[in-house]
């Protein structure tokens, strides 16, 4: 083997290994269970719709802003014990000024959270935490949850549709709700936890 | 008299002596650097289709069955320089990756980008890091060769990463998803963008495809 070739063959090994140990620390601190997670995107994908397992977590609400973690299901988050909202069209705004509407349907997160009776005196502030990891960027006022209710939802269904690679929830906060800020930074798709601060 | 045009060998004929010599004309024009209509119409083609494919197909749903984490899409990122890299390897003029650029972003805009104006500036910068990528290669001999060809392509995809990373405030992001964002940009550049840029115009020109230099 020529030297540069050996020379490439290194860095790219190096590369590599780097990209798989990130990666792995990654799923460590995201606690991502790679198997399940490759096994239901492919079930998905194949199956056209979303294969929901029996028992299946889809969302968590931790932090130190609630008395104990909250799991939910797919079909706990569609149950009528909470407020759901169907069809409803939001407004979104991005970084550059770009604005468009969408329809959603979901639940509202405060009837999780009130109906719940979890959250603890302090319980300020809720962030939305996706499953690859991405964060909205600043955590909201749990008073905005609960003065626009239905403007603050974790759907499950875009257009009347599952939201399929996006899902099984997402966050969706219409614009109304924080008009001084862009609000499409905090809908975060596969959406995995709500953290209560 | 034979001479050699386009890498094909043709016969022509020996001009009698006495007569005025012609500049030889077409589609090999020595050492110029000025855009043919040919070069136009490549650019329009490659820069129409590149926005097309870039806009209305989600290339990302590949890399998002089997990778979870956010910025893994970058691995896929290199197919929207590509079309630039074959247009230089067709031409071999730094002008038109520029040109194909502004073709595929106005179209991407025209479709209806998020980004508005702004994907017209992100695609005339990539052009403009793939044009330096080039420059810098070709400088250092490695015009011709794959690791070139790699490297100019990695240069050339890198720059929409931190750009829209960074306009999106992504810094509350942990630091090693930034890194791999990053680095599959990278990669993503040497391999799509360089490697598999640098096969395609090769069997372009295999097929017959004219080359304007």
């Amino acid at each position: 083997m020529e030297t540069r070739n050996f020379y490439i063959l290194v860095a790219a090994i190096c590369v590599g290994m780097t990209c798989f140990w990130l990666t792995a620390y990654n799923f460590v601190i995201y606690d991502i269970n790679y198997i399940e997670y490759v096994e239901g995107s492919v079930t998905d994908l194949t199956q056209g719709e979303i294969n929901e397992e029996e028992g299946e977590v889809i969302l968590t609400i931790k932090g130190s802003g609630i008395d104990k973690e909250l799991d939910l299901t797919l079909s706990e988050a569609k149950s009528d014990k909470y407020t759901q909202v169907k069809d409803r069209e939001y407004h979104f705004k991005n970084r550059v000024g770009i604005e468009w509407d969408e329809i959603y349907s979901g639940v509202t997160l405060w009837s999780i959270l009130e109906e719940e009776g979890i959250l603890t005196q302090d319980a300020d502030t809720f962030l939305f935490v996706g499953e690859d990891g991405y964060e909205a960027p600043t955590a909201l006022s749990l008073s905005l949850a609960e003065n626009y209710e239905n403007q603050i939802i974790l759907a499950y269904e875009e257009d009347g549709e599952p939201l399929y690679e996006k899902g099984p929830l997402r966050s969706v906060v219409d614009d109304e709700a924080i008009p001084e800020s862009y609000n499409s930074q905090y809908s975060v798709y596969n959406l995995r936890y709500v953290i209560i601060d | 008299m034979k001479t050699k045009q386009n890498d094909v060998e043709i016969e022509q004929e020996r001009q009698p002596e006495g007569e005025d010599q012609y500049k030889q004309t077409g589609f090999s024009l020595e050492e110029s650097k000025k855009l043919t209509t040919l070069d136009l119409i490549y650019s329009a083609i490659l820069g129409v289709l590149g926005g097309f494919i870039s806009s209305l197909i989600p290339f990302s749903i590949l890399i998002k069955v089997w990778y979870p984490l956010t910025g893994g899409t970058q691995l896929v990122s290199g197919h929207h320089v590509m079309w630039a890299t074959i247009i230089y390897g067709i031409t071999r003029k730094k002008k038109n990756i520029m040109l194909t650029m502004a073709s595929k972003g106005i179209m991407e805009f025209l479709l209806g980008d998020p980004w508005g104006l702004i994907i017209i500036f992100v695609n005339l910068m990539e052009g403009f890091c793939l044009a330096g990528g080039f420059f810098f290669m070709e400088r250092i001999g490695e015009g011709e060769t794959k690791l070139g060809w790699g490297i100019a392509g990695g240069f050339g995809n890198f720059f929409q990463a931190p750009f829209f990373w960074i306009i999106n405030q992504r810094w509350h992001l942990h630091f090693t998803l930034w890194i791999l964002a990053f680095m599959f940009a990278f990669i993503s550049g040497i391999l799509i963008t360089g490697l598999l840029g640098k096969a395609i115009k090769d069997y372009l020109i295999k097929a017959g495809v004219p080359t304007t230099f």
